[in-house]
């Protein structure tokens, strides 16, 4: 066995992944890099439960009596809200990140189970427009792809500040993952580095972004909603910013949030997770009196209909699932994606791993994957009382620990 | 008698301005004047074909931003960010600018008169800003494409970080990190002569230095 593979006494502090990147440092002399979002130990959604009602509560049938599952997202200033059968939408991940076959089985998907399917940042692929009966185009630092055309033909524009992943930085595709294809998308020279700043460099003074949202609202003739999409920061002061700055919708990415790539120490050391970043989200809106003037999409680590259900019942009024939708056509967590040779056709640009992922198969289990989560919050929120899933409320959840109902301001159970 | 132009003026929004230039739009109309809307932001924007517009007056930010095909004329000034994303089309700003022009520009030609503040041309991705006049900090960071040409001077950080494209001053600057100055090719000269004839620019352009990026890539570091 060489060193390289060797490891004695591993302890709490050096533990095994620990020693393996100070010796991937000491090889390299670089920091990692990987896909996925903060896999560390941290609160989730497991950490809450429903409580069913019983006697003071009467829970409503499931084989008879009707749930409604739908939601509409972004009525504060547009003329035409985001109208979906289910409160699980797909979040924004680049043609670029992923293949062809990948973005447009994930629109198709969408479409299928009546949810909306969103660009990323990469620019919109003309299929991916027709395949998806709503579609939220990305308008991020890069602006790539970005045009009046492209805006224009969204059903709803997510204006990126940041994610979850990878908080206060921004992106980098290699100029040798810019094909011809991707070049056309993303409407930059073929072969060229596409960079997108850490930060609006168009947005330097407080009050810019409002400017960004109205200069949207004009070019789209104040017909579509506007979301404003945070990482999770200084989650108090940026929710305040971004109703200010005039949203329909705000989208928090926790810090479980995924990526295609990024430093391993940006992924695990920065941001807040989902949870309380939530909790934080939701009080804030409540504060300042707009929890029902804007909507609320909250993402990052959001897996099954628990998660959904417990997510609405903290305030959200819909969520986002974008690694999630990746295991459901097939993804098997290699953590590669920046490698760009993804096994399974998923996180690549080459053909013959792209041929792997067929749009149809990969469709279908998306739709699957939206519905069964989707049935299966409804259900909870049926034993809970209640019909319609909007309705879930903070009292029907209670923390499991202390720690939980610290970062949650929930009961916690038995008291 | 008919008029061929559509007038929008004393408009308090932006909004309103807008819907009246959409309206005009809609039914046809090629030409519009704009004036009297006070300093309003985002006006005459994402505009999908080549109509042409005249704005006469002191304008805000975002003029003409996300331009689609429109020739937009401005007889008078604007502040930031005047033709932030366009994609085709052309803008003339008879008068200065303020920081911003033309950033993250994907193609067609912004064309300003007077001077202009910092950060011209960021982000560039195949458009042309001409600007016949001095200009401040910044121009050119992170341009990928396209031609930033400037007849006075410009300020510090020229050309920092650029990818691609190329930039041309007939005056003073300081280089920025990643920039590098070449000699003027024929092509070169060609192309400016062009541009200045069009523009009506007096300027010689076998006196201008030209800007390209240096060695250094993201994420490589030096080639």
């Amino acid at each position: 066995m060489t060193n390289e593979k060797r490891i004695m006494n591993a302890g709490y502090i050096w533990n095994t992944e620990t020693i393996k990147q100070v010796r991937h440092n000491a090889r390299t002399g670089e920091y990692s890099l990987r896909g996925f979002g903060a896999e560390r130990q941290i609160k989730t959604f497991d950490d809450v439960i429903i409580l069913p009602g019983q006697a003071s509560v009467a829970p409503v049938d499931k084989y008879r009596e009707k749930c409604d599952t739908s939601v509409t997202l972004g009525t504060r200033f547009c003329d035409n809200p985001l109208e979906l059968k289910t409160p699980v939408l797909i979040a924004g991940m680049s043609f670029g990140a992923l293949s062809k076959s990948c973005k447009l089985a994930m629109a198709k998907g969408s479409a299928m189970s009546g949810s909306a399917a969103n660009t990323g940042e990469g620019g919109m692929l003309p299929d991916e427009r027709t395949m998806a009966d709503n579609l939220v185009v990305q308008y991020s630092s890069g602006r790539f792809g970005v045009s009046s055309k492209y805006l224009n033909s969204g059903d709803a524009i997510e204006v990126k500040v940041g994610q979850g992943a990878k908080p206060g930085m921004g992106g980098h595709l290699l100029a040798e993952k810019v094909s011809p294809d991707i070049a056309e998308i993303r409407e930059i020279p073929e072969g060229t580095d596409a960079l997108s700043p850490c930060r609006f460099l168009d947005a330097p003074n407080d009050g810019d972004l409002a400017k960004h949202i109205e200069l949207i609202r004009e070019v789209t003739d104040w017909k579509i909603p506007i979301i404003l999409k945070l990482g999770p920061g200084r989650i108090d002061e940026d929710v305040k910013i971004a109703y200010e700055a005039g949203a329909d919708i705000i989208s928090l990415d926790g810090m479980e949030g995924g990526t295609g790539a990024a430093p391993e120490v940006v992924i695990e050391q920065t941001g807040v997770p989902t949870l309380p970043a939530l909790n934080q989200a939701v009080s804030t809106l409540e504060e300042i009196g707009a929890k029902d003037d804007v909507d609320l999409i909250i993402t990052g680590g959001i897996r099954n209909g628990g998660d959904v259900a417990k997510a609405m019942a903290m305030g959200a009024d819909a969520v986002y699932v974008g690694t999630g939708a990746m295991i459901a056509m097939g993804c098997i967590g290699c953590r590669l994606c920046h490698i760009g040779k993804c096994p399974v056709g998923i996180a690549t640009q080459i053909p013959e791993l792209e041929e792997k992922c067929n749009i149809d198969i990969a469709a279908k289990q998306v739709a699957n994957y939206i519905n069964a989560m989707t049935e299966e919050a409804k259900m909870l929120a049926q034993l809970a009382g209640h019909s319609d899933i909007k309705n879930f409320n903070r009292s029907d959840l209670r923390a499991l620990d202390t720690e939980t109902v610290a970062q949650t301001d929930l009961k916690l159970v038995g008291r | 008698m008919v008029t061929d132009v559509v007038m929008v003026y004393k408009k308090d929004s932006s909004r309103d301005v807008n819907s009246e230039i959409r309206k005009g739009l809609e039914n046809n109309f090629k030409d519009f004047c704009v004036c009297s809307v006070k300093q309003l932001d985002s006006i005459v924007v994402g505009v999908q074909n080549d109509s042409h517009f005249l704005l006469e007056g002191e304008f805000g930010d975002f003029i003409g931003a996300l331009n689609d095909g429109a020739e937009i004329e401005v007889d008078g000034f604007c502040q930031r960010y005047v033709g932030n994303n366009m994609t085709r089309g052309e803008i003339v700003v008879s008068g200065s600018v303020g920081d911003g022009a033309g950033f993250g520009l994907r193609g067609g030609n912004i064309v300003i008169k007077g001077n202009a503040g910092d950060a011209v041309g960021q982000l560039n991705k195949g458009g042309v800003i001409l600007v016949d006049g001095d200009i401040r900090d910044s121009s050119g960071l992170f341009m990928l494409h396209g031609d930033i040409i400037i007849t006075g001077n410009a300020g510090s950080e020229t050309g920092e970080w650029m990818v691609g494209g190329t930039i041309y001053v007939g005056g003073d600057f300081e280089l920025g990190f990643n920039a590098k100055t070449a000699n003027m090719a024929n092509r070169d000269i060609t192309k400016l002569q062009n541009l200045f004839s069009k523009y009506d620019i007096d300027a010689d352009p076998s006196k201008f230095t030209k800007i390209v990026h240096d060695k250094t890539r993201p994420f490589y570091g030096d080639e």
